[in-house]
């Protein structure tokens, strides 16, 4: 039976849902960390505060501490949207997904010995001119559809974790002012720290070209899928 | 039972520390891989809580640097992280317990205590 666009469209969003299926992990440990700090000065603070005499400094300290803690979590919470297909989206610059992407998913990935190296040209404080100001990371061009170019970013780290043989390292590099490039490279022999598999649990569902290329159609982005690399385009179109 | 805390969240090691010291255990934290690996050969540990993410090196590692430089000594080994449902130390044999964030302390203090409770030679 031939694919309606409808049935390619739901292949889309089974992979959208594969990815944040994955990234879902990392998302949680971002919050898990902030709640068990949160649930220790909290247990600290009982002690203190029913101590003969209470510190008020300490308790001060504590109260602070948990406040921090909090705000943190917010800042999980909010995240959150970041994955939401929204309409009015603030858009994204280039070093802020890289950051962000990587971010999330660079523990998960080394759980299982796979590093990712990123190219300093993509580093926001790496935009330094002649003069030696800094440029803040507002100059950078910034494209719209952030939550799109997330899940391509996701997609595109998915794909070569799941397709290259033995990989070792995912190199995410500049491609010009527009674009990203993806190499992988395969695993060095004394690499033998592959443990944990948070992330790269046995999956039925592998992202193939098939399906990285039905992520890009179905979200308006252009995508070069080779056997070891991934070229996205950040403009949509 | 001397700990050595691997955790690059300061204030959750730090915190951790407190309450291991609570626990009349001794413990030391270190915030990276690097600080954990100078620990461990100036010190002698019993036990170390090991954060699967670290910066400059993935926790497996360092779980299986201490085990190499632990050599024949007793060391136990947990994992702790904020990934989920993987049994890291069912999966690789490094560790000896894996904890996930945010940590069961009720469960934490079951296991050293038990690891308390073993005789030596058999931890």
């Amino acid at each position: 039976m031939k694919a309606s666009p409808g049935a390619r469209s739901w292949i889309a969003a089974g992979v959208r849902h594969e990815l944040l299926t994955r990234a879902l992990p990392a998302l949680r440990h971002d919050m898990a960390a902030p709640v068990s700090v949160i649930r220790m000065a909290l247990l600290m603070l009982k002690r203190q505060v029913g101590a003969p005499q209470i510190d008020a400094a300490a308790v001060e300290q504590r109260v602070a501490l948990i406040d921090n803690q909090i705000g943190e979590l917010v800042t999980g919470v909010r995240s959150l949207r970041d994955w939401e297909l929204a309409v009015d989206d603030d858009g994204i610059t280039r070093s802020a997904l890289v950051a962000t992407c990587t971010g999330l998913m660079r523990g998960a990935f080394d759980l299982n010995g796979v590093s990712i190296e990123i190219d300093p040209l993509l580093d926001p404080a790496s935009l330094v001119p002649a003069t030696g100001c800094a440029i803040s990371s507002p100059t950078e061009q910034s494209w719209p559809n952030g939550a799109a170019l997330r899940y391509l970013f996701l997609g595109a780290l998915a794909h070569l974790h799941d397709t290259v043989d033995d990989v070792g390292t995912i190199a995410v590099s500049a491609d010009g002012a527009n674009a990203l490039q993806f190499t992988a490279s395969v695993r060095q022999q004394d690499r033998e720290y592959r443990v944990a598999d948070a992330h790269r649990a046995p999956r039925a569902l592998a992202i193939d070209a098939i399906a990285m290329q039905s992520l890009a159609d179905d979200l308006g982005y252009a995508v070069t899928v080779g056997p070891d690399t991934v070229r996205l385009v950040l403009a949509p179109g | 039972m001397n700990v050595l805390i691997v955790d690059d969240n300061e204030p959750a090691a730090d915190l951790l520390q407190e309450l291991l010291l609570l626990q009349d255990h001794t413990a030391r934290c270190a915030y990276t891989a690097r600080q954990a690996l100078d620990a461990f050969a100036a010190e002698t540990f019993d036990a170390a809580l090991v954060d699967l993410t670290l910066p400059d090196l993935p926790g497996t590692e360092v779980a299986r640097r201490l085990r190499a430089e632990a050599g024949d000594r007793p060391l136990l080994l947990v994992a702790i992280s904020g990934f989920a449902a993987t049994d890291a130390s069912g999966a690789a044999g490094l560790f000896d317990h894996y904890l996930q964030k945010p940590i069961d302390f009720e469960a934490l203090d079951r296991i050293l205590a038990a690891a308390v409770a073993r005789p030596a030679a058999a931890r």
